[in-house]
């Protein structure tokens, strides 16, 4: 909002509009919600070549309690949009077609929380709750739930185990803060609840049970072979998550084919390798809570990878100059 | 809603004649029917035994049983219909309906569990009060539910009947909540005696589970499941029998 940019015409110019924009280069926008009622009764005054990251900010001075994040601009309904066109921050409104005395509508995301805190949490949860149960293993196994010798000392296979779960989350937390680039700076704050929910109860339930001490471990060539491929499959893990992070140049948001390394061959990599490190922690501890963990971690991912590889497939078709996106396989080779 | 409001017919097709059609609408009829039969004849025998068999004195009722309960008269009615509405589940799952699988799926296991594991596989709980309270609640949602369902697809489902099934929710969904907590607060001490469910570690997957301690759990969750499931209705009660659409049609 470069003040010089602007004109001022003087009053007696005005033709008696005192409701309009006095700046000549300025545009008022009516705003409503989503039910019809009017949300600015005064309405909006913005520059005409504003962007839809300016709208916010104004919107946020008049109306305090909504920071930008909690925002959400669409055009009106029409018969082509029934929920009208969402409006990107990065576009002018005039992209939109918006001139003076036009209408948008308004939607309250609700309270936001950021990516990086959320990952932080979730992640956070499971590593702690993992650990009472190693370390503590007598007072939770013994004096709390009175099991005969819960005071032994744990099995090579169980400590292992909490060295991979606590590393593994580790990794997690140090990528939210050095190696992934979000591109959404929030989420509604209903998920983090969710998402902690499912992370801490997880972690505490797999850690109960590989940790009992009437825990029956596998051979332990079965166990270092699964400790062996889980670091494998972590190890590629990360290396995915960086070419991933660096695919992007310069806050452009652009979609780019990941390539190189797993990418050649798997659309979503970096779900494929997490799913297998658990299929070798699992095979490893051998839980039923463990595979369960794994297989709902798998689910989630699987529609994700769906969703990934059609829309990469519909932005590259090999048609006006666009590459054409084609991947053997989507989720996890050699099955699907 | 948004502002452009294109108004939603209760009904699908303008015809009522069955043999034009399609195959997934004449099944979708036929099941909605089946199903309002079956909790139709629940209802009635439910509701004729209900009332003599609880007057019943209780030293009558602790040694043999004067008559059957309720819930024994129509267990078999009511355990068919329960499973077999599995079918909803699937419905969504293969996109033959529109609600949500995630939804249905939990609705389904949690009334099928509450049947079948705490109060038909525990016989002293057959003749309590909860049991003819939870089929006879049950049995009335459903005889509103199905044949609303079945003339939403047939032609259109009439006003008075739109209105019973976003109203008697208001009274049975509490009633039946109460009647299934009541019935796992009780089968606990069966539970426990019997070791019903539970097997414990150590086994070959490192597992184990104890049935009362997830009854616990379930009686602690489901104030706040019922809670999300109550207040969901009263906003789709606002939407169906809305009291704005003189506003919503005008824009």
């Amino acid at each position: 909002c470069d003040p010089r940019k602007f004109v001022r015409i003087p009053a007696k110019h005005t033709h008696g509009r005192t409701h309009t924009a006095v700046f000549a280069r300025d545009m008022k926008l009516k705003v409503i919600s989503r039910s019809g009622r009017t949300v600015l009764p005064e309405g909006i005054v913005l520059p005409s070549d504003a962007k839809v990251s300016d709208l916010k900010k104004i919107f946020h001075e008049m109306k305090r309690a909504y920071y930008p994040t909690r925002q959400r601009f669409t055009t009106v309904a029409t018969k082509d949009a029934p929920r009208g066109v969402a409006l990107e921050d990065a576009k002018a409104l005039r992209d939109y077609g918006l001139v003076d005395g036009d209408t948008i509508v308004f939607k309250d995301l609700g309270p936001q929380v950021s990516y990086k805190a959320v990952f932080f949490f979730e992640y956070l949860g499971p590593l702690l709750a993992y650990l009472p149960f190693y370390f503590a293993r007598e007072t939770i196994y013994g004096k709390m739930l009175g099991f005969k010798d819960a005071g032994k000392a744990p099995l090579e296979a169980q400590t292992l185990a909490m060295y991979f779960h606590t590393a593994h989350y580790v990794k997690r937390i140090l990528e939210t803060f050095f190696v992934h680039s979000f591109s959404h700076a929030t989420m509604p704050i209903f998920n983090l609840m969710r998402n902690c929910s499912y992370y801490w109860t997880f972690g505490a339930v797999m850690s109960y049970f590989i940790n009992h001490p009437a825990y029956t471990p596998v051979g332990r060539t079965q166990m270092l072979a699964g400790f062996a491929f889980s670091a494998v499959m972590q190890l590629s893990n990360l290396r995915c998550h960086i070419i991933l992070a660096n695919l992007r140049k310069d806050g452009s948001k652009a979609y780019v084919i990941p390539s190189g390394f797993l990418f050649n061959y798997v659309t979503c990599a970096n779900y494929c390798t997490e799913i297998y490190q658990w299929l070798g922690f699992n095979i490893a501890t051998q839980s039923a809570m463990g595979y369960t963990f794994m297989c709902c971690g798998a689910a989630q991912m699987l529609q994700w990878a769906i969703a990934k590889h059609k829309r990469l497939r519909k932005l590259f078709p090999g048609t006006d100059g666009k590459p054409k996106f084609r991947r053997p396989f989507i989720l996890l080779p050699p099955f699907f | 809603g948004y502002i452009v409001v294109t108004e939603r017919r209760l009904g699908t097709t303008a015809t009522t004649d069955m043999a034009r059609r399609s195959m997934k609408e004449r099944y979708l009829i036929a099941y909605n029917v089946i199903q309002a039969c079956g909790w139709a004849y629940v209802l009635v025998h439910a509701t004729q035994h209900a009332w003599e068999f609880h007057q019943q004195p209780t030293r009558a009722r602790g040694g043999a049983q004067l008559q059957s309960s309720p819930y024994d008269i129509v267990r078999d009615f009511v355990v068919t219909f329960q499973v077999a509405s599995f079918a909803e589940v699937a419905h969504s799952m293969l996109g033959i309906t529109r609600s949500p699988v995630g939804a249905a799926l939990m609705q389904w296991c949690g009334r099928t569990h509450v049947l079948m594991c705490a109060l038909d596989a525990v016989g002293a709980l057959h003749g309590t009060v909860a049991a003819t309270t939870l089929v006879i609640a049950w049995a009335l949602t459903e005889v509103v539910r199905y044949p609303s369902y079945a003339l939403g697809l047939y032609s259109q489902c009439p006003l008075w009947l739109n209105w019973l099934r976003y109203t008697i929710f208001i009274p049975l969904y509490p009633l039946g909540a109460g009647a299934e907590m009541k019935l796992m607060y009780d089968a606990r001490a069966f539970a426990r005696k019997a070791n019903m469910y539970s097997f414990s570690m150590p086994n070959a997957f490192n597992f184990a589970f104890d049935y009362v301690t997830f009854l616990n759990g379930l009686l602690i969750v489901y104030p706040f499941l019922f809670y999300s499931l109550y207040s969901y209705m009263f906003t789709q009660r606002k939407k169906k029998l809305g009291h704005v659409t003189s506003v919503k049609k005008q824009q």
